[in-house]
Order: structure tokens, then sequence, then C-alpha cells
């Protein structure tokens, strides 16, 4: 099951705070391909936001796609597949350095570190997600 | 009946209301669609509860009129008005009346009473129903007035500042309450709040009323995209700004300038790229930040904590 | 309307218990034996000076403070709110409250009103005579306090600008208080009540629906709060304007009359009526010569001989009204005895009680005293006359009667032939004479039997109404003045009816006649205070009613103004319609509100004033007039609104500019 939490408050929008979590649950491999999403009116109770702000959430992941939709099942984590063009993901790419390097820079942080703990994090996410892919086979 | 098909639950139009030479509410004019959870936003005194009496006809218009479920404001029929359920303003109840026969005597009025939603929303609120409505806690009669108005199965609901005074669980309930009558196809809620954090959460769409004026009235993800905060970093002394269309606010500090910007568009960016910039960032609000710049005090706003940096 | 009624009836029972409490407690206290010195002269009864002082007082208030409570309780904007808005008309939610009222008022009145006249009804209770109709007064002010109830829910309910106009529902119920007070049966006192009553409730629910949003109210509501408003405002500003348009007395009349020296001689005597003792003027004889009457003020009117009026036909009991205990019995006999007597009206006999236990010692008729089990027959024909303090000695048109009650003894006294009137003149502790005519004859009476004087009428009707018997102090001289029926009304044109006076012996021989011309009062005219034009401020309905209902002589300042009153009236109207133009009000409605002021006076356009919610004139944004902002357009120039102007922090969507 879906673990999900949202901060009111803050200025990520609601519905954008559903996609990066679930983007980084498929991303991370805690939600493996296949995996069912609650519907819409469910978890729009379990977060007990408008049910609206989920479906916009839904749409923008099946747009992305992350997610995909089944007839009459709802909605479930998809294989990976290239939504974007290839310039589309490289500017997003370079948004998302962009933001972190700011962040990481001002925090007093230089080349070495930051490079030794971007590839610190990657190792333990593809080991996770290994584990994962053997248990599941 | 065609009417009351309308695509929306409430339309005004021009809705004023003077109380002696002062406009309460001035030249209101919204819509507010069916299906939608609706947020009514304002400081205390904007015309939020005036608003909602002269919608649901406990006040007579000065000026203007509004459609209520088809129906023109200053005449609803009972018939109308038993498809409306209204909670009003600090959770009114009558202090000697038990639980049990508060509810009776409101479903006394109601052909749609339905017991079961009114037990429900009791014991979720865990109302004994033994209990004077004067030995209710806040949350309690909160919940008892909810209980009330949600049992009859209203097509509109309308809630004057539901969550006020209600502690964090309370107001949760709240919430799923309110998202629990949107659960039925074209059930419309009206509702006023000062907690933005619970108009994030359930509206789909706000309207803000600045001293009786309505200021916004969109979706709540347009509101929150459309008012930016742009920061400006200078290499010296800020210069003087040119007229910039939307501003709210302005925030100086050290070296830097945050401007709260409605309606940022390519043309704003243009005047503010004309600046003898050092660097510019634009980043969207949280929804209760961009409400406090928007119905804020306009015009600047500096800090006594930088005039006693400058004394040191 | 069933729930309402029922919630406000259960929310204000413990009120309407209190309540319940509290009138008992003051009947209780109204009822308790024993006397209070200001009620010295009256009995204990239903219609005691005490108990009615309570009834009228207290349920006046109770009526005031339930109304209040029914309508204060529920005033906060979001109680309010609350209970308005739920799927039934406002009106009948303001019925619910008026029916809990009546449910509530009636129990909390009636009940210890019924208690009370229940027990005074029994024997042994009160030491005097009891008739159901006694308690109409208690009843007709249990039924008042329901108008305070209705006028007290007005007034928390109204919504006027002026405070002070949102009490004159009180002060239509104080109106209708003192009318219930005044008029002479228990009907004329229902329809005063019934009439305020609807008044009130029609204007209490026109401003209940004001209250609760209602644009537009049923026009008989507006006429009943209009008529409410002009009643009570006419309440208090006739007798404001009477007051300051008399203050300074207008007139001073000088009399002459004819009066008797003690010994016998008749004079001429001028004197100031202005205040009281009268201030002599001049004393003189027939011939002209000046008498010594004393200089100061008393002395002469003590040193005429006075005699005792006596009119041919009997006049109206002057107290005769539902509420006053003499229309069922008087006293009769020596106060101070530990027995009290009654002359019953509807009886028609005489009940002796103790005073001390309250039982029923005796009945007393024609035939003497019996005992309450033997009643004998009652006296025949109407009482003419009961003379106080003393032996009682009543006077029947057959005979008159001297009761002894302590020895139990009755004394008759036939008549030669049926008596038409008596009058009784003496002082408190019961010395004087009786004056009595016949059709034909003139008697002079003690209270012991005697006759002093019988002498035939020698003038009589129509020309002549009443006479004076005089007695000079020696006792042996008799004087009797035949008053033309023309002296007290206006004189009749070509037709001089002359006083006559006659001396007589005691056997009725005349002795001496004098035929004197008629003396009226010469009216010394002062000029009329700058007050009394505010007296042009009646409204015209009311000068008229004062000149023809209350009589009022032409030159009488509340009588002149009616001329002055209809100007200022029209002066008011055009004023009236001036406001209803600069409020931009429909025309048929200014026409209609300036007719009503022209009817009404200045006080009608107070009315019009209280009656309406007048919406703020604030400068037009194109032509900078004042105009009301209740419309959608400026009425001097036709522009619309000054749109609120946009500062370019507006965030509309597209949709929704779709629908400006």
């Amino acid at each position: 099951m879906l673990e999900l939490r949202i901060v009111t408050g803050s200025n990520v929008p609601l519905y954008q705070q559903i996609v990066d979590q679930v983007r980084w649950g498929v991303a991370s491999g805690a939600h493996p391909v296949g995996t069912p999403l609650p519907s819409v009116r469910a978890l729009a109770e379990q977060l007990v936001i408008n049910p609206n702000t989920v479906a916009r959430a839904y749409a923008d992941l099946v747009r992305e796609g992350v997610v995909e939709t089944r007839a009459g099942k709802g909605c479930f984590v998809a294989e990976p597949r290239k939504v974007y063009a290839d310039e589309e993901r490289e500017r997003r790419l370079d948004a998302a350095l962009e933001s972190f390097l700011s962040e990481a820079l001002s925090l007093g942080y230089r080349g070495a570190a930051i490079r030794s703990a971007v590839e610190q994090r990657l190792a333990r996410l593809e080991s996770q997600g290994g584990t994962r892919k053997r248990e599941r086979r | 009946m065609s009417q009351t098909n309308a695509p929306e639950a409430i339309r005004t139009d021009g809705l004023t209301r003077y109380f002696g030479s002062e406009a309460v509410v001035k030249d209101l004019t919204l819509a507010v669609p069916r299906g939608s959870v609706f947020g009514l936003l304002g400081r205390n005194g904007s015309g939020k509860t005036t608003t909602i009496r002269l919608l649901l006809g406990l006040l007579a218009p000065t000026r203007g009129s509004a459609v209520v479920l088809g129906s023109p404001c200053t005449n609803l029929s009972p018939e109308t008005r038993a498809r409306i359920g209204y909670l009003a303003e600090g959770h009114p109840v009558f202090g000697w009346m038990r639980v049990a026969a508060f509810g009776r005597f409101q479903a006394g009025f109601y052909p749609t009473w339905n017991e079961d939603v009114f037990q429900g929303v009791l014991r979720f609120f865990q109302i004994d129903a033994r209990r004077r409505g004067r030995d209710l806690s806040r949350g309690e009669r909160a919940g008892l007035c909810l209980a009330a108005t949600l049992a009859p199965d209203p097509e509109l609901l309308v809630l004057d500042d539901p969550a006020i005074g209600l502690d964090p669980v309370a107001r949760r309930g709240l919430l799923e309450a309110l998202l629990y009558v949107t659960r039925r196809e074209g059930r419309t809620v009206l509702f006023s709040s000062h907690v933005l954090a619970d108009v994030e959460r359930v509206a789909d769409r706000v309207a803000v009323l600045d001293r009786g004026v309505l200021r916004a009235c969109c979706t709540v993800d347009a509101f929150r995209e459309r008012v930016r905060r742009v920061v400006l970093r200078f290499s010296g002394a800020p210069p003087t700004l040119p007229e910039i269309p939307g501003l709210l606010s302005r925030w100086i500090t050290d070296g830097e300038l945050r401007l709260t910007i409605a309606n940022y568009d390519a043309a704003v960016q243009r005047i503010l790229e004309g600046l003898p910039l050092e660097r510019m960032t634009a980043e969207p609000l949280g929804l209760e930040e961009a409400f406090l710049d928007y119905v804020g005090d306009r015009g600047e706003r500096t800090f006594f904590l930088q005039g006693r940096r400058a004394e040191a | 309307m069933r729930a309402i009624a029922w919630k406000e009836l259960r929310e204000h029972l413990r009120w309407a218990l209190l309540g319940l409490l509290a009138n008992g407690l003051g009947l209780l206290v109204g009822l308790w034996p024993g006397r209070v010195p200001w009620s010295y002269f009256r009995s204990e009864s239903l219609l005691s000076e005490r108990f009615l002082a309570l009834t009228t007082s207290q349920f006046a208030v109770w009526g005031g403070i339930l109304g209040f409570l029914l309508v204060l309780r529920d005033h906060s904007g979001d109680r309010w709110s609350f209970l308005l808005f739920r799927p039934i008309r406002p009106g009948t939610i303001f019925q619910g409250k008026v029916l809990a009222a009546a449910a509530l008022y009636f129990p909390s009145t009636l009940v210890p009103l019924f208690l009370a006249a229940g027990w005074a009804a029994t024997p042994g209770h009160l030491a005097a005579p009891f008739d159901w109709r006694m308690s109409l007064a208690g009843l007709a002010d249990a039924l008042t306090g329901f108008v305070f109830c209705l006028a007290a829910m007005l007034t928390g309910l109204r919504q006027a600008r002026w405070y002070a106009t949102r009490a004159i529902g009180l002060v239509v119920a104080v109106l209708c208080a003192a009318l219930v007070q005044e008029v002479r049966e228990f009907g004329e006192a229902l329809a005063a009540i019934l009439v305020s009553a609807a008044l009130l409730y029609g204007a209490a629910w026109e401003a209940f629906l004001a209250r609760a949003g209602a644009a537009r109210r049923p026009l008989p509501l507006r006429f009943a709060l209009v008529a409410v408003l002009f009643t009570g405002l006419a309440a208090l500003a006739e007798p404001a304007i009477e007051l300051l348009a008399l203050l300074p007395a207008p007139k001073r009349q000088t009399y002459s009359i004819y009066a008797l020296t003690p010994q016998g001689e008749v004079c001429v005597i001028r004197y100031d009526h202005a205040d009281y003792p009268p201030k002599l003027i001049s004393a003189e004889s027939l011939e002209g010569r000046p008498l010594e009457l004393g200089t100061d003020r008393l002395s002469f009117w003590e040193k005429i001989v006075r005699g005792i009026y006596l009119d041919f036909e009997p006049g109206t009991r002057w107290a005769d009204r539902y509420r006053d205990a003499d229309r069922f019995f008087t006293r009769v006999g020596k106060w101070s005895t530990l027995e009290d007597g009654f002359y019953r009206f509807g009886a028609r006999t005489v009940e002796l009680y103790d005073r001390k236990d309250k039982r029923l010692l005796a009945i007393a008729g024609p035939q003497g005293f019996a005992l309450p089990e033997h009643e004998g027959p009652p006296f025949p024909g109407e009482l003419l006359l009961s003379v106080p303090n003393g032996p009682s000695f009543l006077v029947f048109a057959d005979a008159a009667y001297g009761i002894d009650e302590a020895s139990r003894r009755l004394t008759p006294h036939r008549m030669r032939e049926p008596l038409v009137n008596a009058v009784w003149e003496g002082n408190s502790q019961g010395e004087g004479l009786i004056a009595a005519c016949s059709r034909r004859e003139l008697f002079l009476l003690r209270r012991d039997g005697r006759v002093l004087l019988s002498s035939p009428l020698r003038f009589t009707a129509p020309d002549y109404d009443r006479v004076e018997c005089s007695m000079l102090p020696t006792g042996d001289r008799f004087f009797v003045w035949y008053f033309p029926s023309s002296s007290t009304t206006a004189p009749v044109p070509g037709k001089s009816v002359r006083l006559q006076l006659q001396e007589v012996t005691a056997h009725g021989e005349v002795v001496r006649t004098y035929a004197l011309p008629v003396k009226r009062p010469a009216l010394v005219q002062e000029p009329l205070s700058p007050l009394a034009a505010l007296a042009a401020l009646t409204p015209p309905p009311l000068c008229l009613a004062n000149a023809i209902g209350r009589g009022l002589p032409a030159d009488h300042p509340l009588a002149a103004c009616a001329p002055l009153s209809l100007v200022s009236a029209a002066v008011f109207a055009v004023l009236a319609f001036w406001v209803c133009r600069r409020f931009a009000f429909r025309p048929s409605m200014c026409r209609g509100w300036a007719g009503a002021v022209f009817a009404l006076g200045p006080l009608g356009l107070l009315a019009m004033l209280a009656a309406h919610e007048w919406p703020a004139r604030l400068p037009c944004f194109r032509c900078a007039r004042r105009r009301v902002v209740s419309r959608d357009t400026c009425e001097h120039c036709g522009a619309g609104l000054a749109p609120v102007a946009p500062d370019g922090t507006e965030i509309f969507d597209v949709e929704h500019q779709g629908t400006k």
C-alpha cells in the first residue's frame, strides 16, 4: 500500500506533492510495476483532501507515464517508458540539478563532497532496488 | 424545475449590502459551480458572513441579486431552503436541548432527514445523545451542528466559518465530513474560513473578499500560481521601483527586494528585468503566504529590525 | 409551526413557572386580609384598589418580560440566522413564537387569577359580597398583559435607526392599559385590547419579517406598523402639546353668583376662580349696596349660606365602571364598627359581615334583618341614595329606611309620593342633610328620617331642571333656588327664563319670591401665549376629536387649532412628498405618503420616518449629486454605479470573467 504524506502550507501544491511522492516511490523501487494505487476517492478520504486534487495528481502521473489506468480497475504503477523528448528530459534534469546544487553550495559543500554524497545515495538506491527485484523473482 | 439544473449552484450579480452608509458587500458578482467545494476567504469584517446571509435570504440586499439553486435569494421557498444545509457561525445550539431532542427538533423541518447520517456524525464526534447543548465542548457542538446540517442530505451546504474555535482533531473531522458530502454527485459546498490549510485541502475554488470587494475568484491552484514572489538582488542600494502592475507587497532586506506580485506575466518580467539587477528569481508561494500578501496591507513593509540595524 | 412553538415553549417554561409563582404571590398579597391605609374606605374584594393595582402592574410587567425573552434570546446574529434558516416561511416562525407566548402567558396569569377568584368566591374568605363579574377587571388586566407581551416583541424585533421609536409599541400598550382602566364596560375594554393586540401583532410580524431579510412585506402588516407608530407618537405628543399650549392659563374667568348671607339677604358676589379658594372681588346687595363679607379668601366662601343642589332627574352614578366595586355594592353603616354592611345592587339587599372572621352575619330587606339562610324579599326599586358613615339610611323611590346594624332594627319612612332623586350633602362624620324630590314636591330630611322642609315644586321642567335648597343657620328659614335649564347650557335666543328664588316655610308656604336675571360668567380673555401655536401641530383628526368629542369651546386653543392644523398638515405633507422624492420612492408611494401625512399631520411624518428603513445617500460618481444606494441607476443622471477600479491584482478565472 502506498504511504503518502502531504503537508499543507508549503509552497509545493498538494497535487505536486502526491506526484512527487509516487514518482519517488516508483523510482526508488518501493512500488514495483503493477502495484495498484488507491482509487481517487479512497486516497482523497485517506489524506482528507479534495478528490479533484488527487485526480489531477493521477492525471499528471498518467501523462508522465509513471502510472497507467486499467479500465474499471483503477491505476497501477506502469512499466517505465519515455514520456518526454530527450530535450525535455535534459531540461528537467538541468532544472533539478540547479536547485539541488544551489542548495548544496549554499550549505558550504564543494565539488568532491557533493559528488561522493550523490554516488553514495545512488549506490544505496540501486542496492535496494536490487533486493526488491530479487524477491520478486 | 429546469432552472434548478443550472450549472451554478449560486450565482450573484452585483450583490450589494449597505449598513448605514457603509457598503459591507460591494457589487459582488460570482458563480459557485455545481459540485464544487468553494472557499470564501477574507479577513475579519471583509463581508463573508454578510455575503452568506444575503445568499440565504437572511438579509435583504440593498442592491443586486443572487440566484441560489435556481431561486432568487430574496424569495427562497421552503422547498428550496430544505435543499440547503446551513451551518451558522459559532455553532449555535440550544443550550437546554438534549442532543437527541435537538435531532428530533431539526428532523421535524426536513422531509429528507436521514437519521443514520445524524447518528453517524454524532458517533464520529463521540457525542452522547443524552447530553444537553450547553454541556458540550466547542468541538462537540460543532459536531452536533454538523450532524444536524448533514442529516437532511443537502444539495448545497453553506458553512459560515465552520472551523472557528476547533482543535485540529475536530477540524479534521469537519473536513472529512465535507468530503463525505461531495461524495454524492452534484453536491456543492460553500464555506468561509480563516484556516488556509483547510482551504488548501478541500477547496476547488476560492473567492477572496477584501473590505466587501471581490478581489479574486478562481481555482485554488490558479490563485497560488498567479501570486508570485520575486526576489531581486541588487549590487548596491535598491533603486526606486517603477510602477509594477499587480504589486501586492514589497519587503526590503539587505541588498534584496522581495516583491509579491499578482498576475505575474511576461510584461511584468520585462519591467523587472529592466532594473539594474544582479540576480532575479521568481517562485510560487504557499496558499497561506499568497493569501497573507494578498489581503494584508498593501505597499512597502520594512521591519523595525532593519531600523535597529541601521542605528547600530 | 408546532416544532417552533414547542421549542419556544420548552425554552421559556422555566420562566413561565417563575412568572406563575410571581403572579400567584402578587395576587395573594392583593387579597391578603387586613386593611391598608389607602383602601380604608374600600372593602377587600377582587375590585379592591390594592388587588387591581397589582393585577394591572404585574401582568403588564410579566407580559413585557415574556415578550422580550421570546425575541431577545434568539437575538444574536448567528443564533438568529440558525433559527431563521429552516424550510418554513419566516412568518410561521413568528407565529410559532406568538403561539408559544400565548401558551406560556395565559396559564401563568389566568390560573392564579381563577384561583384568586375561586378563593374570593368561597364564603368566609372576604368580608364583602361576591359577584363573578367582579373577576372581569382582573381578566381585562391579564389580557392587557398579553398586549404588553406583543409590544415587547415588537420593541425587541424592530430595527429602527432611531432607537426611541423602537419603544413606541410599549407606548401603545400603555395607551391600551389606560383605556382598559377608563372605559365603562368590560366589552369596551375587550375591544380596546383586541384592536391593540391586532395592531401590535401585525406590527411585530412586520418587524420580524424585516429582520428576517424579507425585502417586501405584506401591505396590511405595514399598515399595522404605521398605525402603531402613529398611535404611539400621538399618545406621546398630544399631552405634551396640550400641556405646552395651555401652560400659561390662557383665560381667567370671573364669576358672578347670587348668594345668601346668614341673615337671609340675597346678594351678588363676583369672584375670581383662577385658584382655590376663590378670591372675592365684590359683594353687594341686590340694590347695589356693598356688603361686608370679610377680606380674606376663605371667610367669604364660608360666610355665605350654601345649599344642596338637586337635579329633577337622577344622574348616572359617578362610579359605575366594570372595575368599580361600587357597581356591585356600596358600603353602608358606620365605618368604625366591627361589622361591615353592604348594599348589593344586584340582590337589592343589605348584607352584614363580621369584619374579623369574614362571616356573613345577616341579610336585611324591607322587612328587617334575617339570618343568611333565611333571606327575605329585596328592597323595591332602585336605590336613590345611601347616606355614608353612620347608622345606614337608604332612600328608595317609595320609602327611606333607617337601619341600625348594632341593634338589628329597621325603621321605614314612607313617602307621600314616589321620589325621583335624592342627594346627600354633609361631612365625613356623617353630619348633614338629604335633599329629595318627587315629580311635584321637594323635601329636606335629616338622616334620622325627620322631614325639615316639604314644599311643592313651583317651577319644573322643561324650563327648570334643578333646585338648590338652603337652610339658614337658625334652622327655621328655607330658601329654594330654581335654576333654568339654560343656565348650564347656551341660552336660547329670544327666550329669557329667570332664576327664581323663593323663601318658604317648613310646610312649603311661600314667604317671598325673587325673579332674578341669569348671571353668566364674564370671560376675560388673556392673549394666547406663543406656545399655544404648538396646538397647530395637533393632527387634524385629533383637533376634530377635541372640538367635538370633548366639547371644547370654539375659542379653546385646542379647538381653534383646527384650521391651523390643516395648514401645518399641508406643509408637512409637502415635506413628506419631498422626502419620498429625495429617496426616489415610486410616485404612487410618494403620493400615498403625502396623503397620509396630510391626514395625520406632523406626527404622520414622524411615523413615516420611523416606519421605513432609509437607504444611505452617497454622491453619484458622475453627477456628484447624492443618490440612493439601493437603486441600480442614479436617479439624477441615470448613471450606473462606479465600477470598482481594478488595480491589477485581481485574480479571476476565464470562466468568471465570462460571467461578468
